[in-house]
């Protein structure tokens, strides 16, 4: 079995119940009021100021996580260029400001680490 | 005909638009790169800046580059366009002087066409020029790099055999994108402006600046300053990043029509002003206003002087560096450098470092014209500079950084950053190994009782310890209690401990790992190289470890680990003796970060793959010998004057040496501290001053040390116990194994003798009772008779105070005693009940007194 292969059932096997609270930027976008305030963690893309999420809505250094469901700014953490394109998961807090929902990150990881960890 | 000259010339230059003639102030340009998220936000500040317009005596002019995809308003075009901003006026079809088509904004050409063409168009005494985007401070370009990202590339990276041309493309993309910080991107084409191509543009242009702004984030950095010191005359940026709304337009340009004739230094600190007053002091915002005349040559040499003067205190300069106020979630790196300068002053007692620090608060206080932030940033003042510290900051310290031909890393600040990390390594010594645990992932009752503990954080403990042949590690970590696959650890070690990886890809240096694949324990290397050509980190392909022998279980309840490495056949190859750049971890599979590291988050900073953020780990040179010095040694409130122990080392090889101490009163209790480590033929000598220094708490409480001495002769050191007696110097018994009920004391007649080591005699105490400042004299002879000196001052004691006089107080002032057994015979304008002298020594019991006789009629004073 190749190690891709391995990789992809180990997260889909194993990958263990997200906690605090697991989610898709979808699940957020469609009831904010529900993950306002709260932890979550998410895995996703990093598009790095790319990916036509909209304006961001703390600092101009904002990034953008996408996943399958959609699109969501992260402030209050630093990404480097060299995370742009690749898997991470972000624990944060759910936030709002002037109407535009996101999250104040706490951590960012890499995904690929849960593999082999660097 | 005579009066139609006169009017018809009148008329012509009545014709001639008043920028031609230089009739206005100000050219106020903004190189508007909207083409990305900031769309939206660009629209705003177009508006802001119409609120206001162009004017006699101020052009507002503008290209503007939007995008397709974020704000469809004003038509929802989506090319580069330029605009002389008018009163009312949006950025709707038409109300553009040019539309430039698409246009690359990250592209230096682009903007030195602006700058060439606002400048010819709209001339003016003074210019401004303000560079609106993203931003993330400082970074170089390698020197090969021209222009467009791909170009780049290309002429900086190989292709990798087998990496196709659009793989190359994007891998060479994306690092050139991590490698370099920016001021501006284009999202369309995927590019962004670095900080020298501005630097290249302005002088493209043949131009300079009155005043240059950066409406981005980050940007308010001495290295940035540095870089463009010679193109303008003012820069204003922020220290931290910049809100979503950037500047207010409004207002400043508001201000500027309003007072054309500012200079740059007014309009920059009205910039300043009316972007404090915006955002309000509740917040996070900062922005200063930055005279550039004064950074290169004056910060420029004060920061070079400043970085080399700290080579010393480095304990203090790591809690100075804690202390500093650091920007973007302190995660980028950025500190305050004026705050980080006070810090130092305020930590170290060097007195070449404290003056190197006031020197930069002093060149950085004549650089800031103005400055703003807000109560998230009570330390900030104006410019940032680059220090990513361990466990702290996000990223790891680019190599990248030192790279430079002419520019600001030409100073010595990345090599203090280096030397700085180097010198505040946490270490691990490891244990001699006198019993080989059996590695079978349980650690047994006893079998690891001769390692090193090392708390991994989390509540995991390791394990480490060596001989000449192997290390071992073991982990227990009580976060896991299940075996699954992917558990695992990991050893990262740089074992020639130059911190840096090998730089070819022949590396025998990396990691392990040893992970549970869910029937057996696998063990991997994979070596690790930097490659400075393109200052990244290669990673060769993993292989099996056959030096690696590891097991795991859950037998005792929760995992734990056991690794036995070969230092002799394998990748990590290590003698006793030897210090080792470290890093290792044990992961539970699953989670996101390793249940225990050291050292402490290092793989959640992304510092992992550095070796400047790696520990030392020191081999154990051999097997330890033990000796007990009882109550000999009793630090009070004179440090400086009770006997000392004297190891001379013997063997061949270097020895290391460790107390364990009880304080009398049972306040102080502790374990293995490492005093240092004697070469192979060399003394060392250590006291009470010594000891307290290392062990925190106890400067002034007697106590009992117990020391350790390891090395592969141990029976070789010739331990000794200096005292004084009326020899000069004599020698003291040293018992090993348990203390013998009432097995010594000191007498101390002849009291002084300052020997190579002055610091460790007994000390004469003085109160002065006589209710007026009392001067002491002392005579002065050296046993060997080479040193007479009389009525040798040392010093009054006031009235009602006490000092303390030792060897090192009369050597200090007795030229030429150093080093020499001594009798000194004191004196004083005070009767004998008025001056009342004391002379401390050590005993069984603690302290005790030794008698005191009159000099010239043998009375007893004492």
């Amino acid at each position: 079995m190749s190690g891709a292969v391995v990789w992809v059932l180990f997260f889909a096997c194993t990958f263990p119940p997200l906690s605090p609270v697991g989610v898709t930027v979808g699940e957020i976008r469609s009831h904010p009021e529900h993950f306002l305030g709260k932890e979550v963690i998410i895995r996703g893309r990093c598009m790095g100021w790319r990916g036509n999420c909209g304006p961001p809505p703390v600092t101009r250094s904002d990034w953008v996580l996408r996943d399958r469901s959609g699109c969501i700014y992260v402030t209050g953490t630093y990404v480097p260029r060299s995370l742009w394109g690749e898997e991470v998961i972000v624990e944060g807090v759910v936030e709002e400001k002037d109407g535009l929902i996101y999250i104040r990150g706490r951590r960012v990881i890499r995904g690929e680490r849960v593999k082999k960890g660097r | 005909m005579r009066r139609f000259w006169p009017i018809f010339l009148l008329f012509l230059l009545l014709l001639i638009p008043f920028s031609a003639m230089g009739a206005n102030q100000w050219t106020f340009m903004v190189y508007m790169n909207a083409d990305n998220n900031l769309e939206a936000a660009g629209i705003d500040d177009f508006l802001e800046m119409a609120s206001v317009g162009s004017n006699a005596d101020v052009d507002i002019i503008v290209q503007f580059d939007r995008v397709s995809g974020y704000d469809n308003s004003y038509d929802d075009w989506t090319t580069c366009r330029r605009f002389r901003i008018t009163s009312g006026m949006t950025p709707a079809n038409g109300n553009e002087i040019q539309d430039l088509g698409e246009c690359n904004m990250a592209d230096p050409d682009t903007l030195r066409d602006f700058i060439t063409w606002a400048t010819t168009n709209y001339p003016s005494p003074k210019y401004a020029l303000v560079i609106w985007n993203h931003g993330d401070g400082w970074r170089e370009m390698v020197e090969k790099a021209k222009k467009g990202a791909l170009e780049e590339a290309k002429e900086v990276f190989l292709m990798r055999e087998g990496e196709g041309p659009s793989e190359f493309a994007l891998r060479a993309s994306r690092r050139l994108r991590d490698l370099y910080r920016t001021a501006g991107y284009d999202e369309t084409s995927d590019d962004f402006l670095f900080i020298p191509e501005i630097a290249s543009a302005f002088l493209a242009a043949g131009r300079t600046f009155d005043l240059l702004g950066f409406d981005a984030c980050l940007m308010g950095m001495v290295e940035v300053a540095y870089e463009l010191a010679h193109s303008a005359g003012v820069m204003v940026g922020s220290e931290e990043t910049e809100p979503g709304d950037g500047w207010p337009y409004d207002t400043i340009l508001g201000d500027l029509v309003a007072n054309p004739g500012w200079g740059a230094q007014q309009l920059g600190t009205c910039i300043v002003n009316r972007y404090g007053e915006f955002y309000g002091t509740a917040g996070t915002e900062t922005m200063a206003a930055v005279d550039l005349s004064q950074v290169d040559p004056a910060l420029y040499n004060a920061i070079d002087a400043f970085a080399q003067a700290m080579d010393t205190e480095w304990s203090h300069l790591q809690a100075a560096r804690a202390e500093t106020e650091e920007f973007n979630y302190r995660e980028v790196g950025h500190i305050d450098l004026y705050h980080f300068a006070e810090r130092v002053a305020a930590h170290c007692t060097d007195p070449g470092i404290i003056g190197a620090a006031s020197q930069v608060m002093t060149a950085v206080g004549n650089a800031v014209i103005a400055e703003f932030h807000g109560s998230g940033h009570p330390n900030a003042h104006g410019l940032a500079i680059y220090f990513p510290e361990r466990a702290l900051s996000y990223e790891a310290y680019d190599r990248f950084y030192e790279d430079s031909s002419r520019y600001f890393p030409l100073c010595h600040w990345d090599e203090f950053v280096k030397d700085y990390l180097i010198n505040t390594a946490p270490v691990i010594h490891s244990a001699w190994c006198s019993a080989p645990p059996t590695i079978d992932g349980v650690i047994s009752p006893g079998e690891w009782d001769d390692a090193q503990e090392v708390d991994m954080g989390n509540g995991v403990t390791a394990y480490v310890m060596n001989d000449d042949h192997y290390l071992w590690i073991a982990w227990d970590d009580p976060n896991d209690n299940t075996l699954d696959a992917f558990d695992q650890v990991g050893i990262y070690f740089d074992d020639d401990h130059d911190h840096c990886w090998d730089t070819t890809s022949g590396t025998d240096e990396g990691n392990y790992w040893a992970s549970w694949d869910g029937t057996s324990w696998v063990n991997e290397f994979r070596g690790i190289w930097y490659d400075f050509a393109t200052y990244s980190y290669r990673f060769l392909p993993t292989v099996t470890a056959s030096d690696l022998v590891s097991s795991g279980s859950v037998s005792s309840g929760h995992m734990q680990y056991e690794v036995r490495v070969d230092l002799t056949t394998g990748a990590l190859q290590a003698s006793p003796g030897d210090t080792v750049g470290f890093y290792f971890w044990c992961w539970d599979a699953g989670s996101f970060l390793p249940d225990g590291s050291w050292p402490a988050g290092l793989s959640e900073h992304y510092q992992w793959r550095e070796p400047l953020y790696y520990g030392d780990l020191r081999l154990s040179s051999g097997a330890a010998a033990e000796f007990v010095v009882p109550y000999f040694m009793a630090d009070t409130l004179a440090p400086d004057y009770f006997s000392a122990l004297r190891i001379f080392n013997g063997s061949s090889g270097p020895v290391d040496v460790f107390v364990e101490v009880r304080s009398d009163d049972g306040v102080v209790s502790e374990d293995d501290v490492y005093l240092g480590s004697i070469p192979s033929g060399q003394t060392a000598y250590f006291n009470s001053a010594t000891i307290s220094a290392a062990v925190p708490g106890l400067s002034g409480r007697p106590f009992v040390a117990f020391f350790t001495v390891e090395g592969a002769e141990v029976q070789d050191l010739g331990l000794t116990m200096l005292a004084v007696s009326p020899e000069g110097l004599t020698t003291m018994p040293i018992y090993t194994g348990p203390v013998p009920a009432g097995s010594w004391h000191i007498k101390v007649p002849y009291f002084m003798a300052d020997t190579l080591f002055p610091q460790y005699f007994t000390g004469m105490r003085v109160y002065n009772d006589s209710g007026s400042d009392v001067e002491i004299f002392a005579d002065v002879r050296s046993d060997d008779g080479t040193v007479v000196a009389n009525n040798v001052s040392l010093g009054v004691v006031p009235a009602g105070q006490v000092t303390y006089i030792n060897s090192s107080t009369i050597s200090a002032a007795v030229p030429g005693l150093h080093g020499k057994p001594f009798v000194a015979t004191f004196r004083a304008a005070v009767s004998k009940d008025e001056l009342i002298p004391v002379v401390l020594v050590i005993s069984q019991d603690g302290f005790s007194y030794v008698p005191i006789y009159d000099a010239d009629t043998g009375e007893l004073l004492r």
